[in-house]
């Protein structure tokens, strides 16, 4: 290899993280060390109860972890029953006949691979026996159909497996282009993860396919909403299977990527939410492209004594992302249950309300839930009082929060220029502000700022 | 934890939380956040055991964090990962003597390539031209033989020429294409 790329490489990987400092991590530490100590004292409480599930499950469930190619029939045999029977079930659906029909879903399933998402992580490298359309018929959105076949899952460098072996892979197909089948989902079961059962078929994303697995109680949702106290909500309406599988429409206005699956006992997933996957964070305006600045985070000094670095500045010795931390990190995983990330804001306003307290605001966008801004406000020994609220991306200020208590609105858009008149004195600030309560002159850039 | 350890262990976050984080970043395929996630997560660990530790810190960070990194629990739909792609900083000097645009272009597209291979790949390249540990000291971190450390930065760059069309843009110096 030619000494000249791994100059190059190393050059590009130094300039590409030159700008990356580390904050001042001492402390978050210090606290999250505690945490662990704290959990792995409860581990350690729990630990005889668990061995002996453990025990018990190995005794009851683990498979054979390694079978020959002859062994087969007995390596399906050891599949859940959902599988096996995925795998043995006369094909449904009005296409079912279509031995053409059929025959171009089972092309498309094995010319899908390469250019599949799992391709990297070896699902497809030991593929057996032959695949089998599940089911296959019309849909509001052309022909569609599912797929299975079974694949003997490895260790892989990219995957993660809770045991190797035989697996069941799931292919949901829908109208190519040129009319043929496209595969446009696939999946193997994934530790922890909810397993495929659904996909948008279409590249409009309104069709979605479903196959019935048997589960009791099937449900659907198409998206969810936010109470006054940020608590998630979800409308789930229930699921109709017609010949093995439900074709659902997805209602106008939803979004691809908010649709969930359910049963009685688990959660589903619903594919093919999006051919980008930045796709729907662009749709939501991404915070972090409308505001982080050359790969820091921003720091917006508002109020009557803004914090105008990370540490120190604001009235009780905190930066701003530890303020942020200390109020709101554990806040939000609570009123969204089924977000499996974490994160802090990309960007915060910080500094001092009217009345004295510390305010500290940010903005979060957690798996697939839209952007929501937050802004926490202190008093010295009390409690943060919480709000919260949507983002207005793609609008002049995209950032509009009504503080409580009299205490403002925050708005913020990034390189917008505020201006306002307070007590009859001209006041401005770029970036973000804090406009106080009564004030009615306030513009962004010479435009007024629209109400909430 | 003692005193003195406790100054120790301050010392070395002081010390070493950037260099830990730059890793970091490129090893989390750009997403600056989940680099801090694990960044922060290994000198927890690190601070909880301190004492216990064997050998340089370092060298038990830098393979902790690459673990960590390497074989973080995959499911299919996490929040996508976000390239590092904007700024580009950094003035390093090119010896090949492209004019700076060129160059720009020229990092812009490998890093781009780096983040697309696969994690493991990636974390050899890294730790070998980012940190710039000897292969030794990879095949410890990532808790391989140094053969496989040879092979994987053999074909990651083998993969990274071809995604990036290396040679095209070489053979763009001095505007001799």
């Amino acid at each position: 290899m030619s000494p000249a790329l791994e100059d190059d490489l190393r050059a590009a990987l130094r300039a590409y993280t030159a700008e990356v400092d580390a904050p001042d991590l001492t402390a978050t530490v210090r606290r999250g060390a505690a945490r662990r100590r704290r959990r792995r004292r409860l581990t350690l409480a729990a630990a005889p109860v668990l061995t002996v599930a453990v025990v018990a499950a190995a005794v009851l469930l683990v498979p054979r972890w390694t079978y020959s190619p002859q062994d087969l029939a007995a390596a399906t045999a050891s599949l859940p029953a959902a599988d096996r029977d995925l795998l043995t079930r006369p094909t449904g659906g009005d296409l079912a006949d279509d031995s053409g029909y059929l025959a171009a879903v089972e092309k498309a399933w094995a010319r899908s691979h390469r250019s599949s998402a799992n391709s990297d992580r070896g699902i497809f490298d030991h593929l057996l026996g032959s695949p089998h359309v599940v089911w296959a018929g019309r849909t509001p959105a052309g022909p569609a159909a599912v797929v299975v076949q079974l694949s003997d899952l490895r260790k892989h460098e990219n995957v993660e497996l809770t045991r190797e072996g035989v697996a069941v892979l799931w292919g949901f197909a829908g109208p190519g282009r040129d009319g043929a089948p496209r595969v446009v989902a696939d999946g193997y079961p994934v530790p922890g993860a909810p397993d495929l059962e659904g996909a948008f078929i279409d590249p409009g994303r309104r069709v979605v396919l479903v196959i019935d697995k048997g589960n009791a109680g099937e449900e659907v949702s198409w998206g969810l909403s936010f109470s006054r106290t940020e608590k998630v909500a979800r409308r789930w309406t229930p699921v109709r299977w017609d010949d093995g599988a439900a074709v659902l429409t997805a209602p106008a206005g939803s979004r691809p990527a908010q649709a969930r699956l359910r049963f009685r006992g688990g959660d589903a997933e619903v594919g093919n939410t999006s051919d980008d996957p930045r796709a729907d964070d662009l749709n939501y305006g991404d915070p972090r492209q409308q505001w982080q600045v050359a790969d820091n985070w921003a720091l917006f000094p508002v109020g009557t004594d803004p914090a105008r670095a990370w540490n120190g500045t604001l009235p009780d010795g905190y930066g701003a992302q530890h303020a942020w931390e200390a109020d709101l990190a554990g806040w939000y995983p609570t009123r969204w249950p089924d977000v499996q990330q974490t994160g802090t804001s990309l960007w915060y306003a910080a500094g001092t309300t009217a009345d004295g307290r510390r305010l500290v605001a940010g903005e979060l966008m957690l798996d697939n839930y839209p952007p929501r801004v937050y802004a926490a406000l202190r008093g010295p020994g009390t409690r943060p009082a919480i709000v919260s609220g949507p983002t207005y991306p793609g609008q002049a200020v995209p950032i509009r929060l009504e503080l409580p208590d009299a205490q403002g609105r925050l708005v913020a858009a990034k390189g917008k220029t505020f201006a306002w008149t307070e007590d009859g004195v001209a006041r401005t600030a770029r970036d973000a502000a804090l406009i106080p309560d009564g004030v009615t002159d306030a513009t962004a850039d010479g435009t007024p700022i629209p109400p909430d | 934890m003692l005193d003195a350890s406790e100054a120790g262990f301050t010392e070395f976050v002081r010390a070493r939380s950037t260099a830990l984080l730059r890793t970091a970043v490129l090893l989390a395929g750009g997403d600056r956040g989940h680099a801090e996630d694990l960044v922060q997560g290994v000198l927890e660990r690190m601070y909880v055991r301190w004492d216990r530790i064997d050998g340089p810190p370092e060298a038990y960070a830098r393979r902790a964090l690459t673990h960590a990194a390497v074989n973080r629990w995959r499911t299919r739909r996490r929040r996508p990962e976000l390239p590092l792609l904007t700024g580009g900083g950094g003035t390093g000097t090119d010896t090949a003597g492209r004019d700076p645009a060129a160059t720009v272009d020229l990092r812009d597209v490998l890093v781009r390539a780096l983040l697309t291979l696969p994690p493991r790949q990636r974390a050899v390249l890294v730790l070998r031209f980012l940190d710039d540990l000897p292969e030794e000291e990879v095949a410890r971190a990532l808790g391989c033989s140094v053969g496989t450390v040879k092979s994987q930065t053999s074909r990651g760059l083998a993969r990274l020429r071809d995604r990036s069309g290396h040679l095209d843009l070489s053979n763009t110096t001095g505007g001799t294409r």
